[in-house]
Parts: structure tokens; C-alpha cells; sequence
């Protein structure tokens, strides 16, 4: 289980990107996360991911702290961030055996992946050119496959459908749903409200850095759709 | 174990061939040939100047029994290029380092990142260092004797003197980068305090003597009253030349003892600074906002001079030449009496004063190639320019008139000041002023060209472009080559007619040299940029 507990997050303790953030996101959940440019997406996501710190409240994976055992809480995670900057003087396997080393996958095991997802992504013949070479998207699948390396139980992504094309999206969303019946949690950002309506069972709108609403999908939307839930949301002094 | 793998990595991203030059060593074969020729020119040159200049210098002090000075030498070379490059480099290797997002979020220990990066940035000094410590160890040794166990811990004690110097300028490049974000123009204040220091360090480290025939000679004082009151440059001394081990495990165990502080300190406050560098700081303002309408011209000269100012290390090194020609100006006429009395010397073998004036203001103008490295760094961007409906041929004169604005003007001011401390005489001077006019035409339209074949856009940190692509490599030497196509003309037809004829004559020249570049831009800068 993720669980973030009233998380806030200021810069230059000004603003507070984050305020007073609470959410449970449970094993086989898909999370969408959504919110308009600024509301605080990134901040929470890399937050999680233990890449910014934060001022208050906690933030648990599988139990373990991100603040206090950083190292195993990270072990079990993944992040995808929004731009896929990637050392692009290695090539694509070449950054997939370092992910893999992080992470202390062992061969045979990164090998049977590795080929499983390149094919999949058809990005396996490529691989042995060097990644400053790869189309935006082709990035972006590495960076996913890096992610997927080490099977993890946490999955965060910033708005990761950008720059796929439509098999890749559909083939991550297949990946989405195979890892939450093997009992991950996906936790992921989007500003394409049909997406998040379709694929997440659970989804969460931040607003200036508060949580304006959150919980199933069915719940959150009633009769409506997530688009005129959203919209509403924005208008709401 | 992950310390090497992340050293294997580090290395691969910073230092492959195509990373280092911008291109495919093995797609362009004559490119390459072309490049490994202009290396082994630059660093042969460099070898050779420092070479001959120890090499007679050496042989002097062991003449005079005092050999180890050429220790003291190395002493504080390696301290002051150690300080200089962490002055500029230690923000982007360790306080605000650009793949934190791609690490941080891995289960690799901070430690290990850490001392990666450090290792990373000791070797990159380590290789600055080579060039300027074996040219001056070679003498140290040719002249005292070779033997093995102090040439051992010649090798030893060289890995271990760079660490103070690292430690201290860490923080203090961190402090100056962190006061100067609290105010507006952050970037131009930071700048300025780099200067501040870094023109501090040239007033205690390299103060000239004037009345010595040898600058070296002018040096040696000073270096050793340095090198008596740093108990490692003691160490270091003794342990070469005398062979001492306990010095040597004194100059060991002392920067080893820092070095691990320093890595326990940086392992977290690494972690805060690269954190804070993360956030995104969004202000916000009621000021309305004005649209202007501008030449395009104008607008490239704007767009160059807001990411002149935008990249420390870009206005660090092209802005050095012309502020060290601004305070040129204003120190001939506080030391005129010294400058004359060293100039006797000169005059003596038959060396005229304004041939070296224009030496020195050409030498200056060969350190601002910004047009050798702007297109380059558009980096990511180029796609906007390359989009845009506007000519290659403006794009490129539009980085040039940049470069010789940012140094003609100064170079013309100085020359004008000269003109009138020294007496050199209205037609002299205008004469001057033209050659380095011409100079600086050619040298920035050679740059365009040299950037528009040696691009290099694929890179991390701006450093990569200013510091170690093969435009900026050429542009300096190329001005360099020019420089001696001149000296050589001078040299040649010295004896034959006057030096204002020579000076007319090498200006003519440079102006014909300039229109062919100029043509050559205006038929061929399309083409080249369509294939980029």
C-alpha cells in the first residue's frame, strides 16, 4: 500500500505546492491523478519517489518510509518522469543494464524482461544503438522498460502517455492492469481526463495543491462526466 | 561495486568521442583527421611553450642549486587550476548535478552518487592538470635526475594535491551561486563575484615583476612565501625531493582525513541542494505585458546576449578577455613608469612596443570565440531557429556581430588609451585600431564557419560546448594560427619596409580573408544548416 499522510510541500516556504495532502492507494489499484498545470502533480509525484523531500506529514510504501528507509522503500518502486531524460551517450541496453544493476536484478531475470518488453514495444532492435539516436518516443519505452525491470510493487508515472503511440499507450495500459493482478499500485498523472475515466478504478483531483476530491471513479463522476467534474472543480472559488 | 558501475556510466556520458566532439568518429573520416591534427597542434603548441619556458628556467635553478622551486611551481599551478576549475565547475558535478532526477529515485546509496561525481570531477581536473604539470615535471627531473622512488611519489602526491583547493572551492562556489539567487539579475551577480575572485586569486597568485627579464623569476618570491606557510606544499616538496616518506604520508593522510569529511558532509547536503535546484519558481507579475516589434537581426543579437549572461560558464570565459582589456586600460596609465622600464628590455633586441601591443589585444580577442560555439549552444533549441523563417546566413551574422561587439569596442578603447599613454602617434593608431578591426572581422566570421562544420548539440551542461567542443578548441587556435600568419608576415618584410605598411598590409589581408568567409556564409550557411 502507498500511503501519504497529510504531505505538504512548500517552495521557499511561500507557496505551498503541496498542502495538506492524504491519499491510500491500495494493492491493484490504478490511480489517476489529475490537476491543471501547477496544482502540484509533479511536486507529490517526485515527492513520493523520494527525488524532492517534504516539510510535513509522511509517505509509506509497503510500510517503509521514504524519509527514513529511503533505500528500501525505493527498492520496490518505480518512477517515470514527465520528460524522458535518459544518459544519451548509452545505448539502450546499456542504460537498461545500469537500471537493472540499480536495482539488483539478476541476469537471467533483467534478460527474459528486457526481451519480453522490448518486443513488445518493438524497440529490441534498437537497443545496441546509443539512445541520443531515439525518437522521443522510443525514450519514453526505454525509460518504461527501465521501470518495469525489477517487477516493481509501486509504479509512479508523470503523464506517461505523452509521446507514445496508440499501441504503446494501449500495450502500457495492458501492463497497468497484469501488474495490479500480480497486486501492484499504479499511481500515475494525467491531463487526459478519457484516459484516467477508462483505466482507473480510483482517481484524485488536486487543485493549488490540495486534494479536492479523490476516491473511486464511479463515486467521484456520479452522472456526470470526469471532464464536467473537473471543469466544475476549477471554477469553484 | 555500484561506485564503479556509476563511474563506468559517468565516464561513458561524459567523455565518449561523440559526447567530446559532437559527432561520429567513424561517419566522418576526414572530420576526425582533422580534428586529431588540431589536438596534437593545440596540445603540442601548449606543450612546447610551457616546455621551452621551464625547460630554461629549470636549467637555471639547478645551476643555482635550487631546483626544487620547480616543485613550488607545481604546487601551486595544480592549487590554482584546482581552485579555478571548482570555482566553475563543482555547481553542475555536485550541488545541482543534471541526472539527479534519473538517480534519485534508484536504491543507490547518496554516498555512492556522491563520491562517483567526485571521482568524476578529479579525474576531469587531473587531466586539465597533465598538460600544464608535465612540461614543468619533466625539467624538475631532467635537470635533478630521474630516480624511481620520487618520481613515485611525484605520481602519488600529484593525485593527492588537488583536494584542499577542491574542498574549499566547493563551498565557495556554492556560497557565491547561493547569495547571488536572492537577488534579481542572479546570474549577472554571480557572475561578477567569479570575477571578483577569480581576479583575486591572478593578483596573489601570478603577480608579473616587471623589471625581471624572466616573468617566472617575478613569480618565484611570491610562490615561495606561499609554499612555506601551507604545510602540504612542505610535504609535497620534501617528500620529491628528498625523498622524505614521512612527508609524503603527512600530504597523504592529511588530504585523505579531508577528503572524507568532505564526502561525509556533501552526502547530505548534496542531497538538499540538488532538491532545491528541482523546484520550479514561478513568479508572477500585474505588469502589463508589451509586445515589441524588432529587426530580426536585433533579435538575434538580444537572444545572444540574454544566454551570454544566462550561462555563468559562457560569460566566465568569453567575458574574461574583454574585462581584463577594460582593466588593461586603466593599468597603463597607473604602471606607464614600469611598463616602461620593462619595455627597454624589448627594445633592446630590436622588438617594437606597438607590435606587442597588438599581440597582446589579438591574443585577447582569440579568447572571445563565441561564434564558434553559439550555434551549438542552441543545443535542444535549434529546432526553433531551424523552423523559423529566417535566413542562415542572418543567424550566423547575427552571432558575429555579437562576438565582435562584445570585444571590439574594448579592444579599440584600449588601443585609443595606449595611443595616448605611450605617444604612439595618430596615423599609428588608426593603423592599430584597423588591424585589430580586421581581426577581430576574420576571427569571428572563421568561428561561424568553424561552428556551422563542428556543431555540437547533443550536450548536459553548457561547460561541455564553452569548455571542451571542438568549436571552441578550433576557434581559439584557429585566432591562434592567425596571430602567426601575421607574426610571420611582420617577420618576413620587417626588414623590407615600415611597420605601418606591415600593420596596413596584414590588416588588408585579414578584410580579404573576412569577405571570403562573408561569401562563403551567404552561399553555403542553408545548406550546412539544413543538414544539422
Amino acid at each position: 500500500m502507498l500511503k501519504i499522510s497529510n504531505v505538504t510541500k512548500s517552495y521557499e516556504k511561500k507557496k505551498r505546492a503541496v498542502d495538506n495532502v492524504s491519499l491510500e492507494i491500495l494493492p491493484g489499484d490504478i490511480y489517476g491523478f489529475i490537476g491543471h498545470n501547477g496544482a502540484g502533480k509533479t511536486t507529490l509525484l517526485k515527492s513520493i519517489a523520494g527525488i524532492l523531500n517534504f516539510d510535513e506529514g509522511d509517505i509509506r510504501i509497503f510500510g517503509k518510509s521514504i524519509a527514513k528507509d529511503t533505500l528500501e522503500a525505493k527498492r520496490i518502486m518505480a518512477y517515470i518522469p514527465d520528460n524522458p531524460d535518459v544518459y544519451e551517450s548509452l545505448t539502450g541496453i546499456q542504460y537498461l543494464d545500469f537500471i537493472a544493476d540499480a536495482y539488483d536484478v539478476a541476469e537471467n531475470e533483467r534478460q527474459i524482461l528486457i526481451e519480453k518488453y522490448s518486443k513488445m514495444f518493438e524497440i529490441d532492435t534498437v537497443l545496441n544503438n546509443p539512445i541520443s539516436s531515439y525518437s522521443h518516443g522510443m525514450k519514453q519505452k526505454t525509460v518504461i522498460i527501465g521501470a518495469l525491470i525489477h517487477n516493481p510493487q509501486v509504479m509512479l508515472l508523470d503523464e506517461p502517455f505523452v509521446g507514445l503511440d496508440p499501441k504503446a499507450s494501449f500495450l502500457l495500459k495492458e501492463i497497468f492492469h497484469d501488474l495490479c493482478q500480480k497486486g501492484a499500485l499504479i499511481f500515475f498523472s494525467t491531463h487526459v481526463l478519457e484516459v484516467a475515466e477508462k483505466l482507473c478504478n480510483k482517481v484524485a483531483i488536486i487543485k493549488n495543491g490540495k486534494l479536492v476530491a479523490n476516491g473511486r471513479t464511479e463515486e467521484v463522476i456520479k452522472d456526470k462526466s470526469l471532464e464536467n467534474i473537473f471543469i466544475d472543480l476549477l471554477n469553484e472559488s | 561495486m555500484m561506485l564503479i558501475k556509476l563511474l563506468k556510466i559517468f565516464f561513458k556520458e561524459n567523455f565518449s568521442l561523440k559526447r567530446i566532439f559532437g559527432f561520429d568518429f567513424k561517419k566522418s573520416k576526414i572530420k576526425a583527421t582533422l580534428i586529431v591534427l588540431a589536438i596534437i597542434y593545440g596540445i603540442g603548441s601548449m606543450f612546447l611553450v610551457f616546455g621551452f619556458m621551464f625547460f630554461d628556467f629549470g636549467k637555471l635553478l639547478n645551476e643555482l642549486g635550487q631546483s626544487q622551486v620547480l616543485l613550488e611551481y607545481i604546487f601551486i599551478y595544480a592549487t590554482v587550476l584546482s581552485m579555478v576549475f571548482v570555482l566553475l565547475r563543482a555547481n553542475g558535478y555536485l550541488f545541482h548535478y543534471k541526472d539527479f532526477q534519473i538517480l534519485q529515485p534508484l536504491p543507490i546509496k547518496q554516498r555512492q552518487i556522491i563520491l562517483a561525481k567526485l571521482c568524476l570531477m578529479m579525474i576531469t581536473i587531473y587531466m586539465s592538470l597533465f598538460v600544464i604539470i608535465l612540461p614543468i615535471g619533466f625539467s624538475y627531473f631532467f635537470h635533478s635526475g630521474l630516480d624511481i622512488v620520487s618520481l613515485l611519489n611525484f605520481i602519488i602526491s600529484l593525485l593527492f594535491i588537488p583536494i584542499l583547493p577542491v574542498v574549499v572551492f566547493s563551498f565557495l562556489s556554492f556560497l557565491l551561486a547561493n547569495f547571488s539567487s536572492r537577488f534579481r539579475f542572479s546570474k549577472i551577480i554571480n557572475v561578477i563575484l567569479m570575477f571578483v575572485v577569480f581576479f583575486g586569486i591572478m593578483y596573489f597568485s601570478m603577480t608579473l615583476n616587471f623589471e625581471a627579464s624572466n616573468p617566472l623569476l617575478g613569480q618565484m618570491a611570491l610562490f615561495e612565501k606561499i609554499t612555506k606557510v601551507i604545510p602540504s606544499a612542505n610535504w609535497f616538496i620534501s617528500a620529491i625531493h628528498n625523498n622524505n616518506f614521512l612527508a609524503l604520508l603527512g600530504l597523504v593522510a592529511f588530504n585523505l582525513a579531508i577528503l572524507v569529511l568532505f564526502v561525509f558532509l556533501l552526502e547530505k547536503f548534496s542531497i538538499k541542494t540538488n532538491q532545491i535546484a528541482q523546484s520550479v519558481k514561478v513568479k508572477t507579475s500585474n505588469k502589463a505585458v508589451i509586445s515589441k516589434k524588432r529587426s530580426i537581426l536585433t533579435n538575434i543579437l538580444l537572444k545572444e546576449l540574454r544566454k551570454f549572461f544566462n550561462v555563468t560558464i559562457y560569460v566566465f570565459n568569453s567575458g574574461f578577455g574583454p574585462i581584463f582589456l577594460a582593466l588593461s586600460s586603466v593599468l597603463i596609465i597607473v604602471f606607464k613608469s614600469n611598463i616602461d622600464g620593462f619595455m627597454v628590455n624589448f627594445e633592446e633586441v630590436n622588438i617594437q612596443f606597438e607590435l606587442l601591443l597588438l599581440v597582446f589585444v589579438a591574443f585577447i580577442i582569440s579568447t572571445v570565440f563565441t561564434s564558434a560555439i553559439s550555434l551549438s549552444l542552441e543545443g535542444k533549441n535549434f529546432w526553433i531557429i531551424k523552423s523559423l523563417p529566417i535566413k542562415a546566413s542572418t543567424v550566423m551574422f547575427g552571432k558575429m556581430l555579437f562576438n565582435i561587439l562584445l570585444v571590439l569596442p574594448i579592444a579599440i578603447f584600449f588601443l585609443f588609451i595606449a595611443g595616448i599613454i605611450f605617444q604612439i602617434g595618430i596615423v599609428k593608431s588608426i593603423l592599430m585600431i584597423l588591424f585589430v578591426t580586421s581581426f577581430s572581422f576574420v576571427t569571428s566570421s572563421l568561428g561561424s564557419i568553424i561552428n556551422l562544420y563542428f556543431p555540437k548539440f547533443d550536450f548536459i551542461n553548457e561547460t561541455e560546448v564553452v569548455k571542451q567542443s571542438i568549436g571552441a578548441f578550433l576557434g581559439m587556435f584557429g585566432a591562434w594560427l592567425l596571430i602567426t600568419i601575421n607574426g610571420l608576415i611582420y617577420y618576413f618584410l620587417q626588414p623590407l619596409v615600415s611597420f605601418e605598411i606591415i600593420v596596413l598590409l596584414n590588416s588588408l589581408i585579414n578584410y580579404l580573408f573576412f569577405g571570403i568567409c562573408i561569401i562563403f556564409i551567404s552561399r553555403n550557411a542553408q545548406t550546412i544548416f539544413n543538414k544539422l
